[in-house]
Parts: structure tokens; C-alpha cells; sequence
């Protein structure tokens, strides 16, 4: 049987995924200047603007106690996972490393690559405003946004022009574009693609050149969308919660006694990473992108509203839920996070409202699967009686 | 001093309580039995095995000294005992008295882990004990094999034969217990469940090793030290060559001799 082309590009972004060092070298060796970026709360524009790619520092899953000594034990396995690249050396080719001041646990994973993996000068924290949704942020991003302009110049020892951000922007919106039209597949009730092939390609398209990424995109959309069987997504699931870069738990959701699809996923590593889009054609760009990354879907650990407490993700949640119609979420979430089961706490009154079941899905370095199984046939079984 | 006489050397630890016998430098016999929850009982009988073991009464004994987490509850009862030794003083005693080129101990007991530096007197130079999270590394290790259905010596044999690569949550013993079991669930084969859980325990004596500079020879004591697969671990992840004596688990109870003058 011949392959179909879009499964071969859906391997490629696989493969590249699984092999970042790989796929981080040889575009070290073609010339290209590199920065790894621990938070999706950096302006990656400007990065690409000065003639960087952005490269996520994403983790191992591999267990290991050797990060216990560097950053506290009740942090969560993403942050130990991801300082335990650094101290591995890992990510040795880089040649700068990027985050911004989103949670605790993020930036002391970071401190542990600043001070005990060799990026002590090759580093940058960019600031970032503990509330987004309120006026002066925006303009404390664009001050922020400023002096990270600044420092890039100086590293590379070259001007970066408006030109060259406002060409960054429309690369990036594309790849935003593309990444949202992939996942609109999903809202059919039968969708050409699964919910882990969608999270493999935007896992992989955040390791990845911008421009190779939305060439491969392009090709997979039209492939998709022409030379696939569309089969019926059984139970629809929705994931909301952190951050989570492990394949096998979207493979073990995706395999379950019965049929199911993961039809969206509200998390870092996935939509809040491409859901939103900067403005095109300002003439302030530091402004345009503030602007449209406060205009994201906010990450638990920003998303205050200031003397209200209500939380803007709750109502962009319940518009996924109306669009993309799952009958059941799962709450995916890194073990000691505080932010995001916080949110959990708040969400689940609001899909008891609206009837969808849900369970909670506690992620570390290790998974365990006949736990994590058990818990999700629970779910489905819940849900098909609930849904016939 | 005690030139010529027989010192008993006793450690009172979590799982098991130990004895040795030494005269002129020289241990004539040593015992052990579980603690339970009677050490005075476990003290009485171990000290009376060892003391048959050597062919001795029990009055040319010229004195018994104490050491692990349960001495000074041995001291305060029945038993005639001359003195106690703090755990680390005991460990380092020991081991320089077993190996007079050990300079670094690390220690992997029932409920403790520690590495305690030393030098050529035997003085102890650093010290760092286990955090709360990684306690019971002895006792989570004998559970396991209980739960896999082996003894302590099969689950380390089983261990050396694995052939693939799993792990088991880090962050405590609790969850790498509920996540061994997850594994079984699985159908994962033994070997390889029985190599995690070893992997686990290097993982966590080798993190606190990160605390305190290793002073060569860096030897290891305490029950686990028998475990060949948690010594293969563990000299991978320090990337230091480690050595197991013949006694490992009778370190502590030489240490509290020969403190009071046994190895006279």
C-alpha cells in the first residue's frame, strides 16, 4: 500500500519532535543563530526578527533525581524535566536561552541553566506583567518588549528594523493561521486527522523554523483535507489544563476500550500557543505585539481580572466547549502547579452546569497508564450513557 | 581503655538491629535480627547470638556501645550500656576501621540515607542526611520485593537482567511504590520493573551525594549496599567507583565499638 503523503508529513513533524537535537544542530550548521525559550510568554517575533529561530525547551520524560538539588522538590516534573536538560547539556548548541516572568517554578528552571549550565552570559529574562488584563500591562510590554529589542541588537550586532518585525508578525500569524485550521478539522464529527496527530504537528511547529514549518503545514492541510477517509470521532474529548509535551498520554486517550478523539487542547503546548494572533501593519510594533499577546488565551497563572476575579480563560473555554462540541474534558495538569488546578476547581461547577462529565489527569515525569486507562474508560463509560 | 577486652559494637537501626564482638582489633562474631517494634528485645537477642557465635560469656564482656536512630532508647532501659554513638561518627568509624583508604561512607539504611566524609583519623569532616521525600528507601526496597513475590537477593539478580529501560515516579517512594504497581498492571516484565526500582533508589542516595564533596574511597554501607543493581546505579550517577565490603550492614555497629576503643 502506498503511503499517503499526509501521513509521511505528519512523521516528519513527528520525527522532529522526538529528535529536537537532531533537528536543532542542523540548523546550527546551516548558520542559523538559535535560542531555547522556556515560556510561551516571550515575543518569539522579535527573536526571528533579529535573525534567531526560537527553539522550546521541551522535556525528557525521563525520571531522574539529579535537578533535586538545584530547584525545590514540590516544583512541577516540567520545570525539574526542563532544568534537567540544561544540567544534561542538552541543548549545548544554543546559543541563547529566553524566557519570561510567568510562574515560579518556569523561571527557576531557567536560574538553574544561567548558573549551572554554562548560558550565564547568553541568557535574557524578559518581564512580563503579573496581571495582563489591565491597562498599564500593555504598555509595561511594550517598555519590556523594548529592552529585549535592545539586547538582541547588541547580541547579534545588527539593527532590527520595523521591517524586519512586521515580516516576523505575518510569519508567525501564518503559522497561527495554519495550526487553527489544522485543529478546525477536529470539529467535525468526522475529522480527517486525530486529536495526537494535531498535538505531534504543534508540539513540533514550536522546535521548529517558522518558515520550513509553515511550508510543511500548507502541504498537510491540502493533503488532509483531500486524500483522507473522514471516520466518526466516537466520544469527543476536550483537554484543558498545563502543559504537557508527552505523546503517549494523547496516544493512551486516543486508545481507549471505545472510540475516541481529543478534539481540542487548552494548554501552553498546544492552542494558548497558537490561538491568537498580533496585528499586522501598526506602525508601533512593539505595541501590536503586546496587544495581541495579551490577547491570548490566558495561562492560569496571569489571568486576573482586577477586582472582579473572574478568569477570561473560563469564557474562551465555554466558547471551545459550544464550538467544538466534546462530550466530556479532561483536566490535564502538571502535579504542584498551584494556578492550574486552581482553575480546576472553578471550571468544574461550570461543566456540571452544562452536563459535560469530566476527570482529572495528574501529570508527572512518569505516567501511570493502567491508573490513567482505568480513570478514562471510567469517563467514556459516564459519557456514553449520559450521550447514548 | 579497653586493651584486650571484648566491646560490643550495637546498631539499633529501623529494620534490623545489629551486633558485633571485637577484641585487639579484631571482630570475633557479629548478629542481626529485625527491630520490630522491641529493640530492647532485638538488642537481647542479637547480642546473645553474637556472643554464642564467638564461643564467649557474657561477663568478659568490658562493654557494649550503641549507635542508630533507636540508642537512646536502649540506653535508657535494662541493658548495661557504657555508651552511644551518634549514627554518622559510627558510620565513619566503621568504615575507616573496615578500609583505611575510605574517606566518604554513604550510608543507605531501612528509613535513612546519608554520606558522611572523613579523614584519616576517622574525624568526621561533612555530613548530609536524606530529605523527607526520599526516606525509607530500605523499607520501600523490601516492600517491593514482597510485592513482586522475591526475596531482597532476586530482586537485585532480577534487576542486572533487564533489558529495557522503565521508571517510576521520582519524587517519592509512596508514588515509585503505586507507579512499580502501575507497571505490573501493565504487564511490564519483572526484570524490568525490579531495574526501576533499583534505578529509583540510586536516583535518590546519588541526588543527596550532590550535597557534599565525595572524598575518595567513597565505600557503601547499610542493607542496601548488598543490592549489586542499587551499587551498579549508583556508581553511574555519581560517576565514582564505589566499594561494598563484606559486612556493609555492620558498619554502624563496628563504628560504635571501635569507638570506644575495640579496635585496641
Amino acid at each position: 500500500m502506498v503511503k499517503k503523503e499526509s501521513d509521511a508529513i505528519i512523521e516528519k513533524f513527528r520525527s522532529i519532535i522526538e529528535n529536537v537535537t537532531e533537528y536543532g544542530k542542523s540548523l546550527h550548521e546551516k548558520g542559523r543563530v538559535l535560542a531555547g525559550y522556556m515560556c510561551t510568554h516571550i515575543p518569539e517575533e522579535i527573536l526571528y526578527a533579529a535573525g534567531i529561530v526560537p527553539i522550546r525547551i521541551l522535556t525528557s520524560h525521563e525520571s531522574q533525581a539529579m535537578t533535586r538539588s538545584y530547584i525545590h522538590e514540590t516544583y512541577c516534573s516540567f520545570s525539574h524535566d526542563c532544568a534537567y536538560q540544561g544540567l544534561r547539556r542538552n541543548y549545548d548548541y544554543l546559543d541563547l536561552i529566553v524566557t519570561g516572568s510567568s510562574c515560579i517554578h518556569m523561571g527557576e528552571a531557567f536560574n538553574v541553566w544561567v548558573r549551572f549550565a554554562g548560558f550565564h552570559e547568553k541568557s535574557y529574562l524578559i518581564q512580563y506583567p503579573h496581571i495582563i488584563h489591565t491597562k498599564p500591562a500593555t504598555g509595561f510590554m511594550v517598555e519590556s518588549f523594548g529592552q529585549f529589542k535592545e539586547f538582541l541588537q547588541k547580541f547579534t550586532g545588527r539593527p532590527i528594523s520595523d521591517e524586519d518585525i512586521e515580516e516576523a508578525i505575518s510569519i508567525y500569524n501564518t503559522n497561527r493561521r495554519l495550526l487553527k485550521r489544522l485543529w478546525e478539522f477536529l470539529r467535525s464529527d468526522k475529522p480527517p486527522l486525530t486529536g495526537l496527530e494535531a498535538a505531534t504537528v504543534t508540539l513540533a511547529s514550536q522546535v521548529m523554523d517558522k518558515q520550513e514549518c509553515n511550508g510543511m503545514l500548507e502541504q498537510l492541510i491540502k493533503k488532509v483535507g483531500t486524500e483522507r477517509a473522514r471516520e466518526r470521532s466516537g466520544v469527543r474529548l476536550l483537554l484543558t489544563g498545563g502543559s504537557c509535551d508527552d505523546l503517549r498520554i494523547f496516544e493512551l486517550i486516543e486508545n481507549l476500550a471505545d472510540r475516541s478523539t481529543i478534539i481540542f487542547i487548552d494548554s501552553c503546548t498546544a492552542a494558548r500557543y497558537f490561538w491568537f494572533e498580533v496585528p499586522e501593519g501598526r506602525s508601533n510594533k512593539l505595541e501590536a505585539l503586546a496587544e495581541g499577546y495579551v490577547g491570548r488565551i490566558p495561562c492560569p497563572a496571569k489571568d486576573n481580572v482586577p477586582g472582579t476575579g473572574e478568569k477570561k480563560r473560563f469564557r474562551l473555554i465555554k466558547q471551545f466547549i459550544e464550538d467544538f462540541r466534546p462530550h466530556g474534558v479532561i483536566f490535564i495538569y502538571q502535579r504542584f502547579c498551584s494556578p492550574q488546578p486552581m482553575d480546576v476547581v472553578g471550571l468544574k461547577p461550570l461543566l456540571l452546569r452544562l452536563g459535560i462529565p469530566f476527570v482529572d489527569l495528574e501529570l508527572d515525569t512518569t505516567i501511570p497508564i493502567a491508573q490513567f486507562r482505568a480513570q478514562l474508560d471510567a469517563l467514556v463509560e459516564i459519557i456514553k450513557k449520559v450521550v447514548p | 581503655m579497653n586493651n584486650g577486652k571484648i566491646v560490643a559494637g550495637i546498631d539499633a537501626g529501623h529494620l534490623n538491629t545489629k551486633a558485633v564482638l571485637i577484641k585487639d582489633g579484631r571482630i570475633l562474631s557479629y548478629a542481626k535480627a529485625p527491630t520490630a517494634c522491641d529493640v530492647l528485645a532485638a538488642t537481647q537477642n542479637v547480642l546473645n547470638e553474637a556472643l554464642k557465635n564467638a564461643g564467649v560469656s557474657p561477663d568478659r564482656l568490658s562493654g557494649m556501645y550503641i549507635t542508630g536512630v533507636f540508642r537512646n532508647m536502649v540506653e535508657t532501659r535494662t541493658l548495661n550500656v557504657g555508651g552511644t554513638v551518634p549514627e554518622y561518627i559510627a558510620d565513619a568509624k566503621g568504615a575507616l576501621f573496615l578500609d583505611n583508604k575510605a574517606r566518604t561512607v554513604i550510608d543507605i539504611g531501612g528509613n535513612v540515607h546519608m554520606a558522611i566524609s572523613f579523614d584519616e583519623s576517622g574525624n568526621v569532616l561533612d555530613v548530609i542526611e536524606n530529605d523527607k521525600c526520599a526516606e525509607g528507601l530500605g523499607i520501600f526496597y523490601r516492600n517491593m520485593a514482597k510485592v513482586l513475590g522475591v526475596t531482597e537477593e532476586e530482586l537485585s539478580e532480577l534487576a542486572l537482567r533487564a533489558t529495557k529501560r522503565v521508571s517510576v515516579a521520582i519524587q517519592c517512594r509512596l508514588s515509585a511504590e503505586s507507579e512499580a504497581i502501575d507497571l505490573m498492571c501493565q504487564g511490564v516484565e519483572i526484570e524490568d520493573i525490579a531495574d526501576a526500582i533499583a534505578r529509583f533508589i540510586a536516583d535518590r542516595v546519588a541526588a543527596m551525594c550532590t550535597y557534599v564533596a565525595l572524598r575518595k574511597k567513597v565505600v557503601v554501607a547499610g542493607g542496601l549496599a548488598k543490592s549489586q543493581a542499587v551499587i551498579k546505579h549508583l556508581q553511574n550517577m555519581i560517576k565514582e567507583e564505589v566499594s561494598v565490603g563484606d559486612l556493609p550492614e555492620y558498619v554502624g555497629a563496628i563504628g560504635a565499638a571501635v569507638s570506644y576503643g575495640g579496635a585496641k
